[in-house]
């Protein structure tokens, strides 16, 4: 009549209950990370993507320039537009101040990213203007 | 190769004087002045169904303490067994019989309920049978007796088992607790299970989110795309900032810009003003966006800008 203490089956169980335990907390702090990471990993993802779609959207970039100098008051201005690989030239020898100040307003107020911008004044009505927008 | 050995069938009474070998095996049987036994009729439909009642169908019988109990159904009636395992381990323990050389351990009511004459066991009792069951009587109570002879007995098939352990808790508090600590260990395990696998999932996930979004396959490629869009976008917003600081300088007449000038890395402006004193007021309300270089010459202010 060989029996075994029960007291050692239950010491046995609340071992197994311990190391489960033990793996378990384990995991949870494991898993707590893991979605941390993949959250993390999420909202960059998004941010490039969002980032993206705002700075190097191509073809935005270029509809957006295009309704831009089509304005009724860039008409008339003589801007040469010059689109290159990675990037878009704007060049005017000769802008009146409005139009100027209307082109580079909207300009800074889109998303575009502007490599080079140079506007010197010629005189008190006009002045030359160079752009160049990365792509 | 080891052998089984065989058990030697033995009677055991509170008296009963017996000499054994460390290494002989027995079949016990129990006198009856070492259990509780009733024949009892209820209205049950199993003898599973019947051993609920055992403990209450003993309350009042047999002294507080813990007992196992077992049953058996005779004819239309059951013989219910109340017993103390540890009283008995310990009569045999006195009776120099460790619980491992017991093989199996039987009831005398179920080994000799069948009897003719009452069976002497030893100089002065007897076991008898009245009403179902096998009592313990003293030996002058009956007319004609015979030797109580093992040799050939044929034992019934309801032995038991004694629980050593059962001083400490009884078998059903041992089996919920061990069944307790199973179910929780099981749910634990479930849960760390569950885990590990929405764990797995969770690694796989970014693989998936970068084929969604067409971006390259490791997350170093894109921790390097994504500095470099913030840095792009910080530049913008700060090439916008400082233009709007310049282009918003509140200038007197015949003071104005002569030149903005947006490179990759700075930013060079001239402001025609009318006096150095001017100037200074000038830089003075740019003077938190302090330039890397500046330089009054001729009524024109040249200003630098790191951007």
């Amino acid at each position: 009549m060989k029996q075994i203490n029960p007291l050692y089956i239950i010491l046995l169980l609340v071992v197994v209950l311990f190391f489960v335990l033990f793996k378990l907390m384990h995991t949870k702090t494991d898993l707590h990370e893991a979605q941390n990471n993949f959250h993390k990993t999420k909202e960059m993802v998004h941010n490039i993507v969002e980032l993206r779609e705002s700075w190097e959207n191509d073809k935005r970039t270029k509809s957006a320039l295009g309704r831009i100098l089509k304005s009724s008051l860039l008409r008339n201005a003589k801007i040469v537009r010059k689109d290159k690989r990675g990037t878009i030239e704007l060049h005017s020898p000769s802008l009146n101040s409005k139009s100027a100040s209307y082109l580079i307003g909207r300009l800074l107020n889109e998303p575009f990213a502007i490599k080079k911008m140079k506007a010197r004044r010629l005189n008190k009505e006009t002045v030359s203007l160079d752009v160049e927008i990365k792509l | 190769m080891g052998f089984r050995k065989t058990a030697l069938p033995l009677f055991i009474d509170l008296h009963t004087f017996v000499s054994v070998k460390e290494d002989q095996m027995f079949d016990l049987i129990l006198s009856p002045s070492l259990y509780w036994v009733k024949h009892v009729s209820i209205p049950v439909k199993s003898l599973s169904e019947a051993k609920k009642f055992i403990p209450s169908l003993f309350e009042d019988t047999v002294p507080k303490g813990r007992y196992s109990y077992y049953a058996y159904e005779d004819e239309d009636a059951y013989l219910i067994f109340a017993y103390d395992d540890k009283k008995i381990l310990d009569i045999l323990s006195e009776k120099k019989i460790d619980s491992e050389q017991i093989n199996k351990v039987y009831f005398a009511q179920s080994e000799f309920e069948d009897m003719a004459e009452a069976v002497l066991i030893d100089e002065e009792s007897v076991l008898d049978v009245e009403d179902h069951v096998v009592i313990k009587l003293p030996k002058n109570f009956v007319d004609t007796t015979t030797l109580l002879d093992l040799k050939d007995h044929q034992f019934s098939r309801h032995a038991i088992t004694l629980a050593r352990y059962a001083h400490i808790a009884t078998t059903k508090s041992f089996k919920q607790f061990a069944l307790f600590m199973g179910a929780l260990i099981s749910i634990y395990m479930l849960d760390w299970m569950v885990s590990e696998a929405k764990i797995s999932e969770f690694e796989d996930a970014p693989t998936a989110l970068y084929n969604e979004y067409n971006l390259p396959g490791s997350k170093i490629q894109n921790e390097v795309i994504s500095e470099t869009l913030h840095k792009e976008y910080e530049k913008q917003i700060h090439i916008r900032q400082k233009t709007g600081e310049i282009f918003g300088l509140k200038l007197k007449k015949n003071e104005y810009i002569t030149l903005y000038d947006l490179q990759q890395k700075r930013l060079k402006v001239e402001i025609k003003l009318s006096s150095s004193k001017r100037a200074a007021a000038v830089l003075k309300a740019l003077h938190l966006k302090v330039a890397l270089k500046e330089q009054y010459r001729d009524g024109l202010l040249s200003m630098e800008f790191e951007l």
